[in-house]
């Protein structure tokens, strides 16, 4: 049975056995709000401001961030949400089944083309050799753009929100794993809204070594990476919001002792202003 | 009448449509339509058989159309032109923490 399948069955599974506990639904939507969508509804934002995210690989410039652009459009089982496609099973007030395809993060260090890295045109790709072991330049892979697709299970307890997904690598260029898992609660909920999210993620050692693998020199481990992120939103008018919010992860030994990498943590943040579209 | 019902869509909050109204009779009449709650909104004719009355209206609620007699006393005939609010179907968003927004 595929992975895909077995991590399905197993996140229902799971569900089925821990939803009882759950079973106090968050409030059901009643209304198109931040976290409620209407059916068919087309929604595009932009996000003008300033930021960046740090890069923990050797000779990489931090990623600077001016420009995000977001996408959300939500059928009655497909959705998207920016780069990421899914279609739903099932939905209650309390849990969410999808399955859902997402690229693969850790190419932005790589890669100021990806389409995760949302910047101004002219910024330029660093050169692909920065490191140096004992006088030895080590190349600094390329990877080419991935997919990871698998299932999603959102659950949902007052005002706190738990999501874990289990993802396949789809486009054949590492077939590792990964499973991300967080949950996040309102620490203001008013006008403005901050809201805290933490959680971790697990690469299996195929995934990590795509990215930070160096042949005959480093065959890295499988990684846990815990984060937590602060987000904040104060709505100005019916289409203006300012935005901002921190991001922080703390990188699994695995990924940092491999010899292109130089930071133990990638840290982004951003402040701006968000302006409805659509 | 026609429309005689007006459908919002959404988070539409008025309906903006032109009310067509026609009246027939098989004799000379002298009447007056009018929209009930829009005194601007006044036709009338004298020893006519039909007429026809065309206005654009906004409203938010059921709109009354009437037909009375001149002196504006009683009421010959109304209809309505009901508004119907489009139920949403309304969904969770994900929100990742992953993504940036």
């Amino acid at each position: 049975m595929s992975f895909i399948l077995r991590s399905t069955f197993a996140l229902l599974a799971f569900a089925a056995a821990a939803g009882p506990q759950l079973a106090t639904a968050q409030a059901p939507c009643k209304a198109p709000s931040a976290d409620c969508i209407a059916v068919g509804d087309l929604q595009v934002s932009l996000s003008l401001g300033a930021g960046t995210r740090t890069n923990p690989v050797a000779g990489r410039d931090n990623i600077p961030l001016f420009v995000i652009p977001y996408l959300s459009y939500y059928g009655k089982r497909f959705f998207l949400e920016s780069l990421e496609p899914g279609v739903t099973l099932y939905e209650s007030d309390a849990h969410t089944f999808n399955l859902i395809a997402t690229p693969g993060f850790d190419r932005v260090f790589f890669s100021r083309h990806d389409p995760q890295n949302i910047l101004l045109p002219f910024a330029a790709d660093a050169p692909s050799f920065g490191v140096q072991q004992e006088e030895q330049p080590i190349a600094v892979p390329a990877p080419h753009t991935t997919y990871l697709a698998g299932p999603e299970w959102l659950f949902r307890h007052r005002n706190f929100i738990g999501q874990v997904s289990a993802l396949y690598e789809v486009t054949g260029r590492h077939k590792g794993y990964e499973v991300r898992a967080a949950a996040s609660a309102p620490l203001i909920q008013s006008k403005q809204s901050l809201a805290i999210n933490a959680g971790v993620t697990w690469k299996s050692a195929a995934t990590v070594d795509y990215y930070y693998g160096v042949q005959d020199l480093y065959d890295p481990d499988s990684a846990l990476s815990p984060f937590i992120k602060l987000s904040y939103a104060l709505p100005l008018s019916e289409r203006w919001t300012l935005v901002a919010f921190l991001h922080y992860e703390y990188l699994d030994s695995s990924i940092v002792d491999s010899p292109i990498v130089t930071d133990h943590e990638v840290v982004t943040g951003f402040a701006g202003f968000n302006f409805k579209v659509l | 009448m026609r429309p005689r019902v007006c459908t919002l869509a959404g988070d539409a909050a008025t309906c903006n449509t032109t009310v067509h109204a026609e009246w027939r009779s098989p004799r000379n009449e002298s009447l007056c339509l009018l929209i009930v709650d829009r005194p601007e909104v006044r036709r009338c004719w004298e020893d006519h058989q039909q007429g026809v009355y065309s206005v654009e209206v906004s409203f938010t609620e059921d709109l009354v159309v009437e037909l009375r007699d001149p002196e504006l006393d009683r009421v010959l005939a109304s209809q309505a032109i009901a508004v119907i609010r489009q139920a949403l179907l309304l969904r969770h968003k994900r929100r990742p923490p992953w993504n940036i927004f």
